[in-house]
């Protein structure tokens, strides 16, 4: 039990004393960057992210910061985390679209989603399975109040109630998961450095070089030090893994 | 409703005559110093009685009051219009602003509204005469040359005016030749020039009577030292006039310290500068018009254009117009000019316009001020149709970078919300209301079956007692030998045995026929038979012969022997 007890002290002050760290280092990010000391502003957030991943206004001030110390490619990444929590953060989709104009003027740049999906899975997963539990509940009891009512008319509501509740579950259902594998999974990666090589097997390097702010879309992972990506205009190239920024 | 529109009608109307534009109050010069001579003048298309109203508490009133009358002829139209005009002279005891106006003109029972006129008087420029010799003051007149200052920094207004000092009150003057000064090109006269108003004074001990003469404000070129040169003229005192020749002034002109900031207008005095955004809600491409407007007092008029300093995605399209709002004074120039810029805005985002800036020279302090606007934030959203590289193109040279770093935001951490989906907690409570619903199905479903099997089942006892109770109702028959009755009920016991055989859910009373025919169908012949043989044979004993008690009998076992049939 004693062993039990100090083992709870110690998780709960472990988490405060992280917790303390973490909004130290936020304060002194924004001081940084408001003294234009953007190097300390991007050690400082990026501290804060390690401390508390789930900090968004972290991941979106380093962008600031990164774009005030013109590591666009970093400041992209940033932003496009920004946009995994909040898919339709629109002030964190104009900073990307201006890094991705300063570093690649002649090409445009589109989300990973599109504006109906990011607003769909801006709601959460768990909003969506509420939702879905919801509809399930309401079409359990549309079915009892149909059985039980002699009224036409009513069962006539009901039936419509009952159908419309089995679309919606199915629908909550579609969106729940989608949003769950957007926000969890690791699809995407940006290239944060000013150019990267790409491979023609593993060993052997292609003639192509990626270049500082693309985003690639992971397709084959299975190698522990190359993974398999798609550019925006569709051409595979096997690239390594520590070249990429997973977002 | 007639009455309404009529009153409203008048009213309007009223209202709009009131305001008759051909009403006009003026005030010359339209700014003055304590105790200079202003006039005050209403023009008017109406004939009737002028009346201004409004006049300052320290407006004192001079004699001159003029009224007039002109006509003029449009030669175009050939239409004569008359004009009434009403003058009134006077000044200000004292310094400030003041608002004049508005005049009536009242015709009958109709009163006409002119404008009102805002008027700056500034305290009275302390002067400096020029120096007089023991022979001017042996003169009965003679003339110095008056200046506020007789050193000035390079582009300070200078007041010079010529004054007259005589032992007789002139009444008229003539041949007057202005005093000149090298550089000094930008001259403004001050206060009225058609007005000399005489006043006895005491120059060095002795009273002479004095009066002060072409005012001017001028704006000397270049620097060092600087000579008035002398003016003359002839004044008279009836018809006996005497001739003079005034005395010089020395100017020493100072040029401005080195170094001047690089917002620096040129501008010496005192000025001030505001900036307009006319709209900070924008779309990328729009244009909107930015004001900066400089006002103050000193050399205005020469001051040059401010620079702002625009960040990048901002693009200024041509010139500014400018529009000047100034008058000269015996301080200067004063009041304000109006630079007016279009501006395309070429990015988008939350964009900070840095503040404008002017310097100046205070001549006060002898130093030069720098004085800004404040910083404006314009937001400006996203347009996918505007083409960035035109303007691009040509704003690259002097623009800075986007101000986009100054939105930083709170801490925010968002807790997992991502968990539930796909969890048996999640499958459960989805799956739970489902399975409840489609168990509630399944068991209505049954229920409804077992209550039709109940009913069945009822109503199968219910012929099997009534075949029963027939039965015994036979029985007593055929013991009572009442043959119609029993023969009739034979019938009727039968029906009923097939009844039941057949499971007739309803009330449904068979027929003959339908007996037979489902004894075929069932493929049972010779109970088909039997059955015909026992229904003609009741038949044929209830209409025919009547049968006895052996034939009863017969007929009776042998629907007891159908009976036993049908049962097993």
């Amino acid at each position: 039990m004693t062993t039990l007890f100090k083992h709870i002290v110690f998780i709960l002050l472990t988490g405060l004393s992280s917790l303390y760290s973490a909004a130290n280092s936020f304060n002194e990010g924004v001081i940084a960057h408001s003294d234009k000391n953007y190097p300390l502003a991007i050690e400082k957030f990026t501290q804060v992210i390690q401390e508390t991943p789930n900090d968004i206004s972290a991941y979106y001030n380093l962008g600031l910061s990164n774009i005030g110390n013109e590591s666009y490619g970093k400041a992209i990444w940033a932003f496009e985390k920004v946009l995994k929590f909040t898919p339709n953060d629109s002030e964190a989709a104009e900073k990307i679209d201006y890094c991705h104009m300063q570093l690649h003027p002649s090409e445009e740049w589109s989300p990973i989603l599109n504006s109906l999906e990011a607003g769909l899975y801006s709601i959460s997963s768990n909003m969506w399975s509420y939702a879905s539990i919801l509809m399930s509940v309401l079409f359990c009891l549309s079915i009892v109040f149909f059985k039980r009512h002699k009224a036409l008319s009513i069962k006539r509501i009901l039936l419509i109630s009952a159908f419309s509740s089995v679309l919606l579950l199915l629908f909550a259902t579609l969106i729940a998961s989608g949003a769950q594998s957007y926000q969890k999974g690791v699809n995407h990666a940006i290239i944060t450095q000013p150019f990267i090589p790409t491979f023609i097997d593993e060993g052997n390097t292609a003639k192509t070089t990626l270049t500082e702010g693309s985003r690639v879309k992971l397709i084959d992972t299975d190698s522990l030090e190359y993974v398999r990506v798609l550019d925006n205009i569709g051409d595979e190239y096997l690239v390594r893994f520590e070249d990429l920024a997973f977002i | 409703m007639y009455r309404t529109l009529t009153i409203l009608l008048i009213f309007t109307s009223h209202f709009l005559l009131g305001q008759d534009e051909n009403v006009i109050l003026s005030v010359e010069p339209p700014s003055a110093d304590v105790g200079e001579t202003i006039i005050i003048q209403v023009k008017t298309k109406v004939h009737g009685d002028i009346e201004i109203d409004n006049l300052p508490s320290s407006f004192v009133a001079g004699n001159s009051v003029s009224n007039e009358m002109k006509t003029e002829i449009d030669y175009n139209t050939g239409a004569i219009t008359t004009y009434y005009s009403h003058a009134q002279t006077g000044a200000f005891g004292k310094s400030g602003t003041y608002t004049i106006g508005p005049a009536y003109v009242k015709k009958g029972n109709k009163t006409y509204k002119s404008n009102t006129v805002v008027i700056n008087i500034g305290d009275k420029a302390k002067m400096t005469s020029s120096d007089v010799t023991s022979q001017q003051l042996q003169d009965p007149a003679f003339g110095i040359i008056q200046t506020n200052k007789t050193t000035i920094y390079e582009g300070e207004p200078l007041l010079v005016s010529a004054k007259v000092y005589s032992h007789f009150n002139p009444t008229y003057l003539d041949k007057y030749l202005p005093y000149s000064m090298k550089g000094a090109i930008d001259k403004h006269p001050i206060g009225n020039p058609a007005v000399a108003q005489t006043s006895l004074e005491q120059f060095k001990g002795i009273d002479l009577f004095s009066f002060e003469y072409d005012k001017n404000i001028i704006f000397p070129v270049g620097t060092g030292d600087f000579k008035v040169n002398s003016y003359s003229m002839t004044i008279y005192q009836g018809y006996q006039n005497f001739s003079l020749t005034s005395s010089s002034a020395d100017i020493t002109i100072k040029p401005l310290p080195e170094d001047p900031p690089a917002d620096f207008i040129g501008a010496v005095g005192i000025f001030n500068i505001e900036r307009i955004l006319e709209e900070t809600d924008l779309k990328q491409g729009d244009v909107f018009i930015m004001k900066v407007i400089v006002s103050g007092t000193g050399n205005l008029q020469n001051s040059l254009e401010p620079i702002p300093i625009l960040p990048k995605g901002f693009v200024v399209y041509g010139d500014p117009q400018i529009e000047e709002n100034f008058s000269y004074t015996s301080r200067g120039t004063e009041g304000s000019i109006i630079y007016t810029y279009n501006i395309q805005v070429s990015r988008y985002g939350d964009l900070t316009l840095p503040p404008t800036s002017i310097s100046y020279f205070d001549i006060e302090n002898e130093k030069y001020i720098t004085t800004s606007t404040v910083e404006s934030i314009v937001k400006v959203k996203k347009n996918k149709d505007f083409v960035i590289e035109e303007v691009e193109a040509i704003s690259e040279e002097n623009l800075e970078e986007v101000d986009m770093l100054t939105d930083l935001r709170k801490s925010n951490r968002q807790e997992d919300q991502n968990n539930l989906f796909g969890t048996s907690v999640y499958w459960l409570s989805v799956g739970t209301p489902l399975m409840a619903a489609l168990l509630f199905i399944f068991l209505v479903k049954r229920r409804k079956q077992s209550e039709d099997k109940i009913a069945v089942r009822q109503l199968a006892r219910r012929k099997d007692q009534e075949l029963s109770d027939c039965i015994a109702h036979l029985k007593i028959l055929l013991v009572e030998n009442d043959n119609n009755a029993f023969y009739s009920k034979i019938e009727a016991t039968l029906k009923k045995a097939f009844e039941l055989e057949i499971h007739l859910e309803n009330e449904h009373i068979l027929s003959k026929k339908e007996i037979i025919d489902y004894l075929n169908k069932t493929n049972r012949l010779e109970l088909a038979e039997r059955v015909k043989d026992i229904l003609a044979n009741c038949d044929q004993y209830r209409f025919g012969f009547s049968g006895n008690n052996h034939t009863n009998q017969s007929i009776y076992n042998e629907l007891e022997s159908i009976l036993k049939e049908l049962k097993s």
